[in-house]
């Protein structure tokens, strides 16, 4: 009778302290999700000239959740129709704050110039797609963020 | 007659606590030593101490429990219930979050079926070395 009302005394003991560590686990990982959700990303600046000056974009990314979110690593694939034809990245290190955003300037290069030259005319249907990477805290693996943006023909 | 029905429905629910915390100690020793979750635990363990940690719950549980049989049931169910908590803890932001909805359920059905697996498994073991810390202590039982 001892043995087993000790141990059920220790399953207790065992089930609080583990069930309380998952419920806080499981708390952070929703409200990770919810912040990597909140974070808004915009292109407001796409200015491509001619196929052999490299495609000059601005990426804004916002962060109106109240967890600060470093930016990692961003990459941008330039591409017309199916075909990719550029891109460029960077690693900015830098930390957003609760409910601010940051500007990114990005510079695409073209790498298939006599495509564009020849097929894609002179305002091509451009897509842009990429992905960011960012981190809530250094404990906690940083995601990747990806997206597409379609810039219509002037 | 009634003392006999009385005392069999407290054992029910003996059995049925005992099950319940069985198997949140066992979602959180899962949740605290895999992927996912860890990150984000306040105690978080190394993956080493997963499967020790589920034969020790199993063997607390048969021991708390006291009968071979109704351990054996207790166990399978804690293995379902304990997967369960454990599913709900890795898919709750994807039942919010349409964007991860697909990626999150399809992570946490994996996982939580290696869960269910490993609870019932190293549990079993754990029953096992519940019977033979019974030899020892009550040797006169066998």
């Amino acid at each position: 009778m001892t043995l087993r009302r000790s141990a059920f005394l220790v399953l207790g003991v065992l089930a609080l302290l583990l069930g309380a560590n998952l419920a806080a686990a499981a708390g952070g990982f929703f409200a990770a999700y919810e912040t990597y959700d909140d974070l808004t990303l915009d292109m407001p600046v796409f200015r491509y000239t001619n196929p052999d000056e490299p495609v000059r974009t601005e990426l804004v990314v916002s962060n109106p959740s109240n967890q600060q979110v470093e930016v990692i690593e961003i990459e941008l694939s330039l591409d017309a129709g199916v075909h990719r034809l550029g891109g460029g990245q960077m690693r900015p290190l830098m930390r957003i704050p609760p409910g601010g955003s940051m500007t990114f300037p990005m510079d695409l290069r073209i790498f298939d110039s006599d495509y564009v030259e020849r097929r894609a005319g002179p305002s091509p249907d451009w897509r842009v797609s990429g992905r960011i990477q960012v981190e809530l805290d250094p404990q906690i693996d940083p995601v990747w963020i990806s997206f597409s943006v379609r810039q219509l023909p002037e | 007659m009634m003392s006999a029905h009385s005392s069999g429905i407290r054992r029910f629910f003996s059995i049925l606590v005992v099950v319940l915390l069985a198997s949140i100690a066992s979602a959180g020793i899962v949740a605290a030593s895999t992927t996912d979750l860890r990150d984000f635990a306040p105690v978080a363990f190394d993956g080493a101490v997963l499967l020790p940690g589920l034969v020790v719950i199993g063997a607390l549980m048969s021991l708390a429990i006291d009968d071979v049989a109704r351990s054996a049931v207790a166990l399978v169910a804690t293995s379902i219930l304990g997967s369960a908590i454990f599913f709900f803890a890795v898919a709750a932001p994807g039942l919010s979050i349409s964007g991860v909805r697909v990626g999150l359920v399809d992570r946490a059905t994996n996982f939580a079926l290696l869960a269910f697996l490993l609870i019932l498994l190293f549990g079993l073991a754990g029953m096992v070395v519940a019977w033979l810390i019974e030899m020892v202590v009550r040797p006169n039982r066998w």
